[in-house]
């Protein structure tokens, strides 16, 4: 033990002392650009935020809507003009180049440590300053006005946001400012400094770690090296033990009650982080939060779980109450067990374990008292309020224990004793999500790029930065329906994930094209939608329906967090509104722009689903080994998705890892298309044949019995697809629960002289929906684009991924699929993509497709052009003049057909002349090669 | 404990039966007036309903302005919520032509928010400085109670309030209360939280108030009573004043105006309980017309008219000795009681002169013999605001009890005559209500009934 000790402190002092030697200034070294455009970024969203507020501000004042005094207009105004000078400062340091310079000029260096200590001093100043606007605001108006204090609240909240925004920048200014100046890694290179803190930090370093640290070289046996939190669990082992981070949210988040069973009790042990929008009720709840977790610089250090049974505690139950904002209410969470724990000590006493009979007996005891079978040894089995507004892990807790707190409880406690809403089943506590929000800063060089496909362009990049941000926590609590409320728990410290070098593959699509196939898509004038089915084999809906009752729901529902107010709705009603929304969304053009938005990121989102499972089969990597990251880039026109492998160093090398299987990330992308267009293929195969299979099946049951509900369930789907609107099996089920429209279905079938009650019918119900022959998967489900791990949004996949927009798109691009669109919005997009060359073929021309011409050859493109006699009689001259080359064809071969070439490697079948642009017409996108290409070329110009 | 209960349980129906009684008697034909208890004091009303189905309970929210008026002509104190966008002044009074407890049948609103209305916008600003003088006068009438020791409010002064969306409701009951401000236990508070605002001010525990109970004749002191006495600009300036005096340990014997906020479920303050009475300002003490309060009844003019007889109370009556009795009872002991706590009495600097002789009021007392008749709070609305004034009114009286002595021919025959010549006789005579009398003998058969003595 001493000896260890001596060679750990041995070891701690050299490196001390090797980063006292290596601390001299190098810019090039010690600068890290990734991480200061990192807070360059930040400092440009928090400005963007405080711009936001001003202007929102300003415009409440102009209005007049509150008689404020003048003084405090004129502060804003003050406030205002320093926000410009911010800009000023900001727009400069945003150009990459002044930051890049900063690494070979020492002037641009200090220019560059000026102009950051200017926007510092100025935001701290703003702050300051809407500090005493708060202040005076409060001072100036008076108690008890009724609303009008209501508004002027608003208004403070607003500043207080601003003052916080404020605080942001200077902060990062000055971090930006200690990273410039090279402050931060004075100490020396990072991977010394990183294993110093390991050896301050943990308890044991194993030599393959420290060889691999300061040689470079890796133990390929080990685990890849991730930040790791050291989880003080003894119901685990007899020590602690480190979990590497995500896998410690994955397998005992947070909230959840941990699922192991330790001296005969299951779920006794629970750990939080401390919530912005819930409290946590327990003894001395402070002093717990920081004995329990421990996050040092936004990561998470270490975490000792409570132990609700351990003798030291006097109040074995934890209350939650969550706030999920004003129209969503608060939800309550109970976890622990007075009366199990008392009885508990009573039997077994304080220090000695239950053994079998002990629990034999507690539990038959409960169950006489109860007469409900539920394992009382089970923390982690729920009962559950039905209107999703609370929970209880108490066995005990046959009344609502949140009565007095729950305006519902409130409402009933004088009338009643007990809440009727509160329900016992066998259910387990739900599963705790992270959600995780990932940002990728890629090293100077940027990816590398390879060889496209089409307009898909791999590329790869060694040595990128990833930051894992866990900024909330999501899960469904239980209630009459298996997807409850949505419950979001915002994060007070959202807890960082590092991966300071690792390595990434993906591949970027030019987003102006897919913005054009998404509209040629969508758009109501193009006929011969794809369709898909929906219902039967007969029953189909154009995807474009399918993609806006999605948009829909997620604007219904609060971007997806609010859908059980949403399920309660009658049919009627969300049909209603579905009409309001469809005739506000055809006139209004930011809702549009939204739209559009929002299908890009659904598409990202899929692509990134497919790509994550495809190179974790194929390169046999665990799931959760791969982090996938998706981006939509207007500045750069692109859409990226690429996956990083879940390593700080890149240990897995995950490039090299497709280079010796693939060969290049070119033909990784390409199988990965091949792949996944074909296994969604057969999964449409696999789930028709289901529903097929079934109808007969199903029927011959007890077709009688069944056959008014099939009906009924049958007709109401119907009404909502004849009404534009898509719902998949699971929300239509709900909904149908939900909207109470069982108990209808109930009422009618026993004037018919069907007497059933509600429990069988409801089993019933979910029989007729597969029996109707609805489709189960009609735009995505588990087997196909669900993560069950990993995902950004766990909760709320089904309604932002889309399998068919995916399969569409991948279709469209890779030339598997023709797409109908007008000439302008997708024709000259595809056109447009050219880089270098461009061949068209086309016999009729007119003024705007010679003014498309011009343009793309300003652009340094290569045109040439082969169109009929009259044509270039009519522009050839105006079109030689830009240097297009133009060729006539001979009247006598009277072709009617058109192609055109992209930069000698797409080829593109349409009907479009470059002539009547605007007309509707087909195009089809083929990969060729090169030789291919200029052989059509060279015979098309031969011909004339 | 549970006799008290029981007494709450009665208060709070009679003054839900009450708001009936408005409910009916106020409408565009029959207007009232509202004067604020203290102009440009407007409160927050946040109310959260819920409609519970099967699946879903959905919590509605809405936020009322919400006044507390003085409503002379029902000789109570109610509130009115107000949710319109149209902007009312909270410093002027209210033309008032409608109360309703809650829209349509379904809501519960008006189960859960007693002495509350809304009017469909059927009010208006209007500038009546005048009556505003003479809510003292009202609110002297209106008298808090007090049952084996437990503080109670006034049927007649009740109003729930909700503030927090998720705090069950309190209660307010705005009233004058004579007091001795306790010198020994007071606190300054920087962010004292007062119905959802936090305010500066003093926090007094254990004040002296006195109740008198008319069986016995004798003062009984309750000695338990918090006060709040905000140093704000609201408030009165004298406040700064008191502070002083506090500060250099002399207890103050004073009258205040403010409201008791109950703060528990029930409107009650008891020993030991939550709730305080929060000043607002000093006024003018009337122990004469307090007196009123507990021994006077109300006088009625018969008017026999085509076959039936038509009842109009115009005043209350009240026994000259009961007044001077009941006043002496007070002074003396008020005397006491500055001499013994060697306390500083406002109350013999500012009134104690008989407004009965002179001042505002002794227009509208009648005075005979024995008895002292003090018009009713209606009759004097009129006057106030009518061009006639109190003389117009003596006189009008005068004629009506004329008529009321007549035949029955004969009162037909004048009040025929009277509505022919427009006279504002007959105005004055349409524009007498009973509520008035109805609501002022609720005040009294209920204290009589459960035997509670009058806090003063």
């Amino acid at each position: 033990m001493n000896n260890e000790k001596s060679i750990r402190e041995a070891l701690i002092q050299e490196l001390d002392e090797l980063i006292v030697k290596t601390k001299d200034f190098d810019p090039k070294e010690n600068i890290n650009i990734e991480s200061s455009f990192f807070y360059v970024e930040r400092i440009e969203k928090d400005y963007d935020q405080a711009k936001g507020i001003i202007s929102n501000l300003s415009r409440q004042l102009s209005l007049e809507k509150l008689e404020l005094a003048s003084n405090i207009e004129q502060s804003l105004i003050k406030i205002e003009e320093n926000l410009v000078e911010i800009e000023k400062e900001l727009n400069e340091i945003k150009t990459k180049k002044l930051i890049e310079e900063t690494i070979t000029s020492e002037n641009v260096r200090k220019e560059l440590l000026e102009k950051i200590r200017k926007i510092e001093e100025i935001s701290r100043e703003n702050r300051n300053k809407c500090e005493d606007l708060n202040f005076l605001i409060r001072n100036i108006t008076s108690k008890f006005i009724g609303r009008k204090k209501e508004e002027i609240n608003k208004l403070r909240e607003q500043i207080r946001n601003l003052k916080s925004y404020f605080n942001n920048i200077s902060e990062t200014c000055s971090q930006l400012y200690d990273e410039i100046e090279g402050k931060q890694l004075w100490k020396g290179r990072i991977e010394t400094f990183d294993l110093l803190m390991t050896l301050y930090r943990g308890k044991e370093l194993w030599s393959h770690n420290l060889l691999t640290k300061l040689t470079g070289l890796r133990n390929i046996a080990g685990d890849q090296y991730v930040e790791e939190v050291t989880l003080e669990a003894p119901f685990l082992s007899s020590e602690e033990i480190n979990i590497p981070i995500d896998e410690l949210f994955m397998r005992y988040p947070p909230f959840e009650p941990i699922q192991i069973e330790y001296k005969g009790i299951i779920g006794r042990f629970i750990w939080f982080i401390q919530p912005r929008n819930a409290i946590i009720m327990l003894p001395e709840i402070k002093n717990t939060m920081e004995k329990m977790i421990k996050i040092e610089k936004d990561s998470l250090v270490s975490v000792i779980p409570i132990d609700l049974f351990s003798n030291n505690v006097d109040k074995p139950e934890i209350f939650v109450k969550i706030n999920l904002g004003r129209s969503k209410g608060i939800i309550f969470v109970k976890y622990g067990s007075k009366k199990l724990y008392n009885l508990y000590n009573k039997i077994c006493g304080k220090q000695a374990e239950c053994t079998k009979e002990h629990i034999k007996k507690i539990q038959e005891n409960y169950e006489k008292t109860t007469g409900k079978r539920y394992s009382v040894f089970n923390l982690g089995y729920v009962w559950f309020c039905t209107l999703g507004r609370g929970m209880s892990t108490d066995p005990f807790d046959i009344k609502c224990p949140f009565m007095k707190n729950c305006p519902v409880g409130r409402s009933i406690e004088r009338s009643k004793d007990k809440c009727d809403k509160w329900s016992w089943s066998r259910r387990l506590f739900p599963k705790v999500f992270v959600v995780p929000k990932r940002e990728l800063y890629f090293a100077s060089d940027g990816p590398s790029y390879e060889e496209a496909l089409v307009f898909i362009e791999p590329f790869k990049a060694k040595g990128v930065r990833l930051y894992e941000i866990y900024e909330k926590l999501q899960w469904n609590m239980p209630s009459a329906i298996t997807e409850g409320p949505v419950v979001e728990i915002d994060l007070e410290t959202p807890v960082k994930k590092h991966l300071p070098r690792t390595n990434i593959i993906g591949f970027t699509i030019p987003l102006s094209m897919i913005k054009a196939i998404l509209k040629s898509l969508i758009d109501e004038d193009i006929p011969n939608k794809p369709e898909i089915i929906v219902a039967n084999k007969d029953m189909k809906a154009g995807l474009n329906k399918i993609l806006l009752s999605k948009f829909y729901v997620y604007k219904e529902t609060k971007k997806g967090l609010d859908t059980y107010t949403f399920l309660q709705k009658r049919d009627k009603e969300i049909i209603e509104n579905f009409k309001k929304f469809y005739s506000a969304f055809i006139k209004n053009k930011e809702e549009q722009e939204e739209y559009m938005e929002f299908l890009l990121n659904m598409l990202a989102h899929t692509l990134a689903h497919f790509f994550v499972t495809y190179v974790s089969n194929s390169l046999e990597i665990e799931p959760s080994n791969l982090l996938y990251v998706y981006k939509v880039n207007s500045k750069e026109d692109k859409l990226i998705v690429a996956i990083a492998e879940n390593s700080a160093w890149g240990s897995l090398d995950i490039v090299n890892h497709v280079n010796s299987k693939f060969g290049s990330i070119s033909r990784l992308i390409d199988e990965f298309i091949n792949n996944t267009l074909n296994s969604l293929e057969k999964h449409n195969k696999d789930v028709l044949m289901f529903t097929e299979r079934r109808i007969p099946e199903k029927r011959e049951e007890n077709f009688q019995q069944m056959k008014k509900v099939i009906d009924k369930v049958k007709e109401r789907y119907d009404n909502f697809i004849n009404n534009g609107i898509i719902i998949d099996t699971a929300t239509f089920l709900n909904n149908y629960v939900l909207s109470e429209e069982d108990y209808k279905l109930m009422k009618e079938l026993k004037e018919q002289g069907v007497d059933i009650d509600i429990k069988t019918l409801r089993e019933l119900i979910v029989d007729a929906i597969v029996a109707s022959g609805i489709n189960v998967c009609i735009d995505g489900c588990t087997a196909c684009v669900i993560l069950e791990r990993g995902c950004t949004s766990p909760v709320l996949q089904n309604l932002l991924l889309s399998r068919n927009l995916a399969e569409r798109v991948l279709k469209v691009l890779t030339g598997r699929e023709q797409l109908k669109g007008k000439g302008k919005e997708l024709g000259l997009v595809i056109f447009n993509q050219a880089k270098e060359s461009f061949f068209a073929f086309s016999p009729y021309l007119d003024e705007e497709g010679v003014e498309f011409l011009q343009k793309l050859a300003s652009r340094n493109v290569k045109v040439t052009l082969i169109t009929r006699k009259e044509n270039a009689k009519l522009y050839g001259e105006k079109l030689r003049s830009t240097g297009i080359d133009v060729y006539t064809l001979k009247p006598e071969l009277q072709r009617h057909d058109k192609f055109y070439i992209i930069d000698r490697r797409i080829l593109v079948s349409t009907s479009q002349n470059l002539s009547r642009l605007s007309s509707i017409n087909d195009f089809q996108l083929k990969r060729i090669d090169v030789s291919e290409a200029e052989r059509i070329i060279r015979q098309e110009i031969g011909a004339t | 404990m549970n006799d008290v209960r029981e007494v709450i349980q009665e208060l709070l129906k009679l003054v839900s039966d009450l708001d009936n009684l408005f409910q009916k008697e106020v409408s565009d034909d029959r207007p009232v007036y509202g004067l604020h208890i203290i102009p440009g004091i407007v409160l927050l009303l946040k109310h959260q309903a819920l409609i519970i189905t099967r699946y879903s309970a959905k919590e509605l929210f809405s936020t009322y302005d919400h006044y507390l008026l003085i409503l002379p002509e029902l000789l109570s104190i109610r509130a009115i919520r107000f949710t319109g966008k149209e902007k009312l002044d909270g410093n002027k009074s209210f033309r008032i032509k409608k109360l309703m407890k809650q829209k349509g049948e379904k809501s519960r609103i008006a189960e859960e928010l007693i002495g509350s209305f809304i009017t469909y916008g059927m009010l208006e600003n209007i500038n009546l400085a005048k009556l505003q003088l003479f809510s003292t006068l009202w609110l002297s009438l209106m008298r808090p109670l007090l049952k084996q020791n437990v503080v109670l409010p006034s049927p007649l002064s009740l109003i729930a309030h909700e503030y927090k969306t998720e705090k069950k409701k309190i209660y307010l009951s705005p009233c004058t209360l004579t007091l001795v401000l306790n010198n020994k236990n007071f606190d300054f508070k920087k962010d004292f939280q007062v119905i959802g605002e936090y305010l500066k001010g003093l926090f007094i525990k254990n004040n002296i108030a006195l109740a008198f109970d008319k069986q016995t004749n004798k003062l009984q002191k309750i000695g338990y009573l918090k006060v709040f006495l905000p140093l704000e600009e609201f408030a009165d300036n004298n406040f700064n004043e008191y502070y002083n005096y506090l500060k250099s340990g002399q207890p103050i014997i004073t009258n205040l105006l403010g409201m008791l906020i109950f703060e528990e479920d029930l409107p009650f303050i008891a020993q030991n309980t939550r709730g305080f009475f929060l000043a607002l300002q000093e006024t003018s003490f009337y122990p004469e017309i307090q007196a009123f309060a507990l021994y006077g009844e109300p006088s009625v003019l018969n008017f026999r008219i085509s076959g039936r007889i038509i009842q109009k109370y115009y005043a209350i009556r009240c026994m000259k000795d009961n007044i001077i009795k009941f006043k002496q009872t007070i002074r003396e002991e008020i005397f006491l009681l500055s001499r013994k706590l060697d306390a500083y009495n406002i109350l013999e600097k500012i009134s104690f002169d008989e407004a009965i002789k002179e001042g505002i009021l002794s227009e509208y007392l009648l005075i005979e013999n024995n008895y002292i008749e003090m018009l009713s709070s209606c009759l004097m609305v009129q006057a106030l605001v009518k061009e006639f004034g109190s003389e117009g009114l003596l006189k009008a009286l005068n004629v009506l009890r004329n008529i009321s002595s007549s035949s029955e021919i004969d009162a037909s025959l004048k009040l025929l005559r009277l509505k022919k010549e427009k006279s504002y006789i007959y105005e004055i005579f349409c524009n007498m209500n009973n509520t008035w009398k109805q609501a002022f003998d609720i005040q009294q058969t209920f204290a009589k009934k459960w035997n509670l003595a009058y806090i003063i």
